[in-house]
């Protein structure tokens, strides 16, 4: 018994000495003489892979958002706005963009940047032995192809008309131009020119020193664990008023605690529980809500003769209640989806015009039955006279996504229908899904902030898992890209948008609404679709 | 003793061997692909573009093809370098294989040194106020899982109290050195520590105490005590000896889990270890990354059975290795 109490008593002592003095500690400044640091939190340490074009995971994205930057982005408006080009034209024949460089710009090295820095960023990713994913932003411009097939040493359709001037050509015109091309990251010339692109990927030097022109440069990196950024003080938009940034690792189980105890500056949200968000809103907490252009879907196999006519599938969507997986799921925060586009895209068609397919068992039922080989009796779904039975299958990870899953097996209960539900992880859902081997399954869906989706529903496309073979979609898709203005686009990607919304190649869940929120102390930030990171010369410390 | 042990580690060739053979093709035949996750993440991404990255790594290789690279690629000395991080596999390990250490070691050492006296005290004080205690608590440190003691722990002492940080290794960017710096790493380390410990504790006191009961009931205790000695010499030197051979047996299975055991841990407290770089390997389908992080934990296991057989010689004078 006294071994044991003498054990005890040096155990507290140990836990007394290690929690005495910590929390007092001036870690974080307050006083204005202080550095100014803000926190950033992510939920995966940065991986030092900071190349912008061959990067491949937003936990390193985060960082080169800070330090890199491009000739025009998205404004929080979705509008584009100039950075590093400070005027942009579009040719008569629609074919060009001459960008007019913003003069005085230095890359955090002292080097001025120049129109060459811009030819070489986008021939980088051109180039033969490129590693990252990222080719087809760039494979339109004008002799690009045969430079990546290495035919050539030169690409046509970058014209570098003077220092700060560059003319940009494509072989045919490419209606998302101006995001496929003018969002590019621009990489600084004089440091990669004699660098081996097959290697640098692996050329963790340079990699975990990136050289911008942005508003922060490198100070620090920790592998697994986290990178500081240091205010760069000759930034062209002025010296930025926060001294540092941290981006660290977080728990996802503590991050949001951690929000409350004043530790982080801001955070992604990812679970929109109203009591979770009350905690934070009484720590005075701002939550930025704010439309995306990610959705979740629900695919169907078109392939298959019980999903092949488009009632079946009209019934589908109304055989679930899409309605309560927003309002009970997702706690309100998101909007069912009915066509290929989200609201924050303008080419939303008016909900007016297309079928919400509302949650309407009678509905979902004489759909079905209205197809051959459907019969509805005594509260069981016949296809070919054998009970209907799918197969749902859906990734494991996304508690929103898992839940909604059961809400549909249950939905299509109620109409006779028995669901198997299969969960999986994401790869092998992938796989099924490229294999063609499901009857329907969930997946989220991040499109990109223009409209075309050749990608998604052309013939044969990679990521057309739902098998969608259709003539006037494939034409509509080509009319889309055949102009570069919104106005121009917009009645085309509309009327198809319509169209699809009758055929229903898959259910459209919902569009989840994506969330930040920041700490009282943090000031001069914009949130918006295209994310917070805008004009962050101007953030600043309270 | 010698030979045996040459002969052991000879044996543990051809084991390694087939352990990667069996982990590589499964790993292999595992549906998806490491590039699948970027898909949700970036679906512009051409398909094009999609099959040059998997043909960059030779996804498209049969499985032998693909086992016959990764092995030359061992052969040379190289680890080779990770899908998704780009960055020499054995660095990646290094570093982990540091933290985990770190958070593991002492974890095992503590528990056990908390862990034999409770139990045979325990044992010794059959049926008493104690051994009730002691078993409820036993029981309670086993059936709580081990994420579930962490948040609760981190809930009281961390968020309400204040007494230590919530995650990671030190603090960010404070700049610490000497005893300052010292300091901020164990102020860290206590609570991953302690729950690693709890944990760990709970089960090797229960092994210690079921081991020791049944000694302490056999004739030669009855004939020691007969004689005259003293209870202390009964139990340390003639119970608790016998006794240990069990415990050696599950501690040199804790041994082999000291890489992998603490992941659930390491996760709450975004410690970067072992456990969740494994982790993340197999869920990217990391390949290289894989098979480095697992080779290394059956190494671990193998090594572990190894030390305890030889411990089995010093403990028992009974068993000889000839």
């Amino acid at each position: 018994m006294k071994g044991k109490s003498r054990l005890l008593a040096l155990m507290l002592v140990f836990v007394f000495l290690l929690s005495s003095c910590g929390p007092t500690d001036p870690v974080t400044p307050d006083d204005s003489s202080d550095p100014k640091i803000l926190t950033f939190a992510q939920f995966n340490p940065p991986t030092g892979l900071f190349i912008p074009d061959i990067l491949t995971t937003d936990y390193d994205g985060n960082i080169t958002s800070l330090i890199f930057e491009s000739m025009i982005a998205y404004d929080p408006n979705m509008e584009f706005y100039g950075i590093l080009a400070e005027d942009w034209e579009v040719s008569e024949d629609n074919l060009s963009v001459t960008f007019d460089l913003r003069e005085g710009v230095l890359w955090h090295d002292g080097e001025p940047f120049t129109a060459e820095d811009v030819k070489f960023s986008l021939m980088f990713v051109g180039h033969p032995d490129y590693t990252g994913p990222r080719y087809s932003n760039v494979e339109n411009i004008l002799g690009m192809a045969a430079y990546h097939d290495g035919l050539s040493d030169d690409v046509e359709g970058l014209e570098i008309i003077d220092s700060h001037t560059i003319k940009i050509t494509t072989d045919g015109i490419l209606g998302s131009f101006l995001y496929s091309i003018g969002t590019r990251p621009i990489m600084a010339k004089h440091i990669w020119e004699d660098v081996d692109v097959a290697t640098s990927e692996n050329n963790i030097e340079l990699s975990t020193n990136p050289v911008g022109t942005g508003p922060f440069k490198i100070s620090e990196f920790a592998a697994d664990s986290h990178a500081i950024v240091e205010k760069y003080t000759d930034y062209w938009g002025g010296e930025p008023k926060v001294d540092k940034i941290i981006l660290k690792a977080v728990a996802v189980d503590t991050a949001q605690t951690q929000m409350i105890n004043g530790e982080l500056d801001t955070l992604i949200l990812s679970d929109f529980n109203p009591d979770v968000l009350e905690l934070l809103t009484n720590a005075d907490i701002d939550l930025r809500f704010t439309n995306t252009v990610t959705s979740q879907y629900m695919g169907v196999n078109t392939r298959l003769p019980q999903f092949a006519q488009k009632e079946a599938r009209q019934a589908l969507a109304c055989g679930i209640n899409r309605q309560e997986i927003v309002d009970e799921l997702l706690y309100g925060r998101a909007t069912v989806l009915n066509n290929p586009f989200t609201p924050a895209s303008w080419a939303d068609p008016d909900p007016e015009l297309i079928d919400a397919y509302e949650y309407d068992p009678e509905r979902a039922i004489e759909l079905f039955t209205s197809v051959d080989g459907y019969e509805y009796k005594d509260g069981v779904m016949y296809y070919n006279n054998s009970p209907f039975e799918i197969v749902l299958k859906y990734p494991s990870g996304n508690k929103a996504r898992e839940q909604s899953a059961v809400v549909i097996q249950q939905n299509l209960q109620d109409i006779g229908i028995e669901v198997d539900l299969q969960i999986m992880e994401f790869a092998a859902l992938t796989a099924a899904a490229e294999t063609e081997n499901f009857d329907l399954f969930l997946m989220g869906l991040g499109t990109s902030f223009d409209a075309d989706q050749k990608y998604i529903w052309e013939t044969g496309a990679g990521f057309n898992y739902c098998g969608w073979d259709d003539e006037y979609t494939n034409n509509m898709l080509d009319e889309g890209l055949k102009f570069v203005s919104v106005d121009e686009r917009k009645p085309i990607y509309n009327e198809w948008a319509i169209y699809m919304n009758d055929h229903i190649p898959n259910v459209w869940l919902y569009n989840p609404q994506s969330a930040r929120a920041f700490a009282p102390r943090f000031t001069g930030y914009e949130f918006g679709p295209s994310g917070f990171y805008y004009k962050m010369q101007n953030w600043d410390v309270k | 003793m010698k030979s045996y042990l040459i002969r052991r580690l000879l044996l543990m060739i051809p084991v390694i061997f087939g352990v990667s053979v069996i982990i590589f093709t499964l790993i292999s035949l595992a549906p998806g692909d490491p590039f699948a996750q970027m898909i949700e993440a970036n679906p512009s991404m051409s398909r094009a573009d999609y099959e040059n990255l998997l043909n960059s790594i030779g996804y498209y290789d049969p499985i032998p093809v693909k086992y016959a690279k990764w092995a030359k690629q061992v052969f040379s000395g190289s680890l080779g370098y990770s899908i998704s991080q780009k960055q020499p596999i054995a660095d990646m390990i290094g570093r982990r294989l540091k933290n985990t250490l770190l958070l593991s070691i002492p974890a095992l050492v503590l528990s056990t040194i908390i862990a034999i006296p409770l139990g045979v005290l325990s044992a010794t004080k059959q049926y008493s106020f104690l051994d009730y205690i002691l078993t409820l608590l036993a029981l309670a440190g086993i059936s709580i899982p081990a994420f579930f003691l962490a948040l609760l722990l981190l809930k009281y002492l961390a968020f309400d109290l204040k007494l230590f940080p919530l995650q990671g290794m030190e603090t960010i960017a404070a700049g610490y050195t000497g005893t300052r710096w010292l300091h901020d790493r164990l102020h860290h380390l206590a609570l991953p520590l302690s729950i690693l410990t709890t944990i760990q504790v709970a089960g090797r006191m229960r092994y210690t105490r079921s081991s020791m009961l049944e000694i302490i009931n056999q004739d030669y205790i009855r004939t020691a005590r007969a004689k005259g000695l003293g209870e202390k010499s009964v139990i340390y030197k003639h119970a608790l000896r016998n006794a240990l051979i069990p415990v050696i047996t599950v501690l040199s299975i804790s041994l082999g889990s000291l890489l992998s055991g603490a992941i659930l841990t390491e996760n709450v407290f975004m410690w970067p270890g072992m456990g969740t770089l494994v982790y993340q390997a197999i869920s990217n389908r990391d390949y290289p990354l894989v098979m480095a992080g697992t080779m290394l934990l059956a190494l671990s296991m193998l090594i572990a059975n190894l030390l305890a057989d030889i411990a089995y010689a010093f403990a028992d004078p009974r068993i000889r290795y000839d």
